[in-house]
């Protein structure tokens, strides 16, 4: 498993953590992590890639996706934890702009 | 046998005493004439007991009793005058020169025997005392050994700690650690902040022997930024192993994020750890949910971990069950509810040194809390930076080209294969990440266009979007007399290191016109990450061929 997600004690944020490669052999697990009712009723949503050792660009447009899944309901999404290179790749695409990076 | 010095000038009371001593016991008698020989038999013959006449020539028996005494300090050597005085003067100056005793002349057996018996048995008692110090004294310095030796290993590890005053706050006594008190604080590569604080069962030496295995593996999996749930199934699985039935350690461990404002915690045995807001209210109480680590086999371990939101300037209470378990003067407990109490009622910034005042008071001046752990941590406004090692090598070039057929392109992952065989090259290992986005953005551009000729701008939404990939994974599927070749060279140009990567593959080709993004659609980012990345993208043969150089 690859992608795991944790809801927080109070249920209010939900964490989902991608291990090793984020891109298009992720997909369908990391659908399957915000396309739920936990998800969906959690308040705040993290993207965790401390784990995460390298993202291609179609870890972007899944992403993307998942931000506009999401995007009815008024929460915020943050992604944690980059490392330096991801950050950059994060900048280079304007990401930094859409989603908040911390 | 004991053996005897009898001292006396006239042979007559030598003759006299020799043979009493014998009709009493089996004693050895060696004799001497005046008090200067007196002094040289009782260093050669180290006698157990010394009858002394006091009136002789060339050295009277006051000289020599005084200067046998001085060299005898650690041992009682009884010493005891034969005299015809009787005038209580001589006799109190007869105990003074170190005698011990005396007996009158004329001599009566019975008085003899009952006064050398006892002063014999008064130096056996003295040598036990003795052996029994000395052995006493060599418990007790093997002891502080032990003590300097624990000390020595907590203040290397405590050293090997991360222990930012703004941010840890911590008393931990000497004794309490040789008691198997745990406290480990160290920061991850992302800036998380670890800690472990625990308690080992036992005392002593092998309690804090199994801090050892904690600290390694604790140091070593922060460091590879591991989840609090791993390094705890980590720790219980080693301690399980080696530790001996019975022993175990109560220990709380928590990974604060400083980024996500998140604490995990996972707490198996200890007193519960209180979490206050910046204003002092108290924000939640973290009860130990598990068994103590050490006791449960990897199988029936469980290693669920509770979560905590958190904010900038929260302060959290970790404390080893010494502070509950303190006892005042009338044998009354400190409690959690006492320390609860004090937590809440202290304003933030005195609140750990009132803590720790608060429990004094209770268990009374001078009492030493030696079994006291007690910790405070605050949850900084943001990650500190850590500084990277800087690594400069001279350079070697080299070049080597590589492959792939349909045959690697199905097989799971070639990208993560060329850059593993890459970064064996000299100086690439630190670009490992950069050059796997180039690489791997590359790859992909050139099979899913130029070899499966799949159209990028169906990438529209989430299902198309899962299309495209569906495509891609057919596509490979029914691929033949398929080449991908990837030159790798360095470069030296003006100064600079280079690593060239050239691509050629057998598709068509693909249209290489630069694709408008505004960061809304779901494709044509690939390039915009390369250019940016590289320092030069160039494509030829009709888009089948792609050249890139990076500066290493």
């Amino acid at each position: 498993m690859n992608v795991e997600s944790v809801l927080s004690e109070n249920g209010l944020t939900l964490t989902i953590s991608i291990w090793g490669e984020f891109n298009f052999m992720v997909l369908n697990e990391f659908r399957a992590a915000y396309n739920n009712d936990t998800a969906r009723s959690a308040k705040n949503i993290i993207i965790d890639l401390r784990k995460t050792e390298t993202i291609d660009s179609s870890a972007l447009g899944m992403l993307l996706n998942m931000q506009r899944s999401l995007k009815k309901s008024n929460r915020e999404i943050r992604i944690i934890n980059c490392n330096e290179v991801v950050k950059r790749i994060f900048a280079i695409t304007h990401f930094d702009k859409k989603f908040v990076i911390e | 046998m004991k053996k005897i010095l009898v001292v006396d000038d006239l042979e007559p009371n030598r003759i006299l005493l020799r043979k009493m001593l014998l009709a009493l016991n089996d004693y050895e008698v060696v004799e001497a004439v005046n008090g200067r020989e007196a002094v040289e038999k009782f260093r050669e013959e180290k006698p157990d007991l010394v009858l002394m006449d006091i009136m002789m020539p060339d050295g009277d028996g006051f000289e020599a009793a005084s200067e046998i005494k001085s060299r005898t300090i650690a041992e009682y050597t009884p010493i005891i005058f034969l005299t015809a005085l009787s005038a209580e003067s001589a006799l109190s100056q007869a105990l003074a020169s170190g005698g011990d005793d005396f007996i009158s002349k004329p001599f009566n057996v019975d008085i003899l025997k009952a006064k050398i018996n006892a002063h014999l048995r008064i130096r056996e008692l003295n040598q036990q005392l003795n052996e029994n110090n000395i052995l006493l004294a060599e418990l007790n310095n093997k002891l502080e050994n032990e003590h300097e030796l624990i000390e020595h290993f907590f203040d290397s590890t405590i050293e090997q700690s991360f222990l930012d005053e703004n941010i840890i706050r911590y008393s931990m006594s000497s004794l309490s650690t040789f008691n198997g008190d745990v406290l480990f604080v160290q920061r991850s590569p992302t800036g998380s902040i670890y800690l472990i604080i625990g308690d080992f069962t036992g005392h002593g030496l092998t309690a804090a022997m199994g801090t050892l295995p904690v600290a390694v593996i604790f140091f070593k999996m922060v460091e590879e930024n591991m989840p609090v749930a791993d390094i705890a199934t980590e720790i219980n699985s080693q301690l399980h192993k080696l530790m001996p039935h019975g022993m175990f350690l109560v220990a709380t461990l928590i990974e604060l994020d400083v980024q996500a404002k998140v604490m995990s915690v996972w707490a198996g045995g200890m007193p519960s750890s209180y979490h206050l807001s910046a204003s002092g209210e108290l924000m939640g109480v973290i009860h130990s949910q598990h068994m103590p680590l050490g006791i449960l086999s990897d199988d029936e371990f469980d290693s669920s971990v509770q979560y905590f939101e958190v904010s900038e300037n929260d302060r959290f209470y970790f404390c080893s069950d010494g502070i509950v378990e303190s006892k005042n003067s009338a044998g009354e407990l400190f409690g959690e509810r006492r320390l609860k109490e004090i937590l809440l009622a202290t304003e933030t910034q005195q609140r750990f040194d009132n803590l720790l005042q608060a429990l004094d008071e209770f268990t009374g001046e001078g009492t030493p809390n030696d079994d006291v752990t007690f910790v405070e941590l605050t949850c900084p406004a943001k990650i500190l930076p850590i500084a990277e090692a800087v690594n400069s090598d001279t350079m070697v070039c080299w070049k080597f080209s590589i492959v792939l057929t349909e045959k690697e392109i199905q097989s799971l992952n070639p990208v993560k294969n060329l850059i593993d065989i890459l970064v064996a090259m000299p100086h690439i290992s630190r670009h490992k990440n950069i050059l796997h986005i180039i690489l791997s953005e590359l790859y992909c551009n050139s099979l899913e266009h130029s070899i499966l000729n799949i159209n990028s701008g169906n990438k529209q939404d989430e299902d198309s979007f899962a299309d495209y990939y569906q495509q891609r994974q057919n596509g490979i599927q029914t691929l033949a007399d398929t080449t991908m070749q990837f030159d790798f060279s360095t470069l030296f140009i003006e100064d600079n290191y280079y690593l060239k990567m050239e691509l050629s593959d057998s598709g068509c080709g693909f249209k290489f016109a630069e694709s408008e993004n505004d960061g809304t659609l779901l494709h044509g980012r690939g390039l915009a990450i390369i250019r940016d990345l590289c320092e030069q993208l160039q494509f030829s043969e009709d888009g089948r061929s792609v050249k890139i150089l990076y500066k290493i």
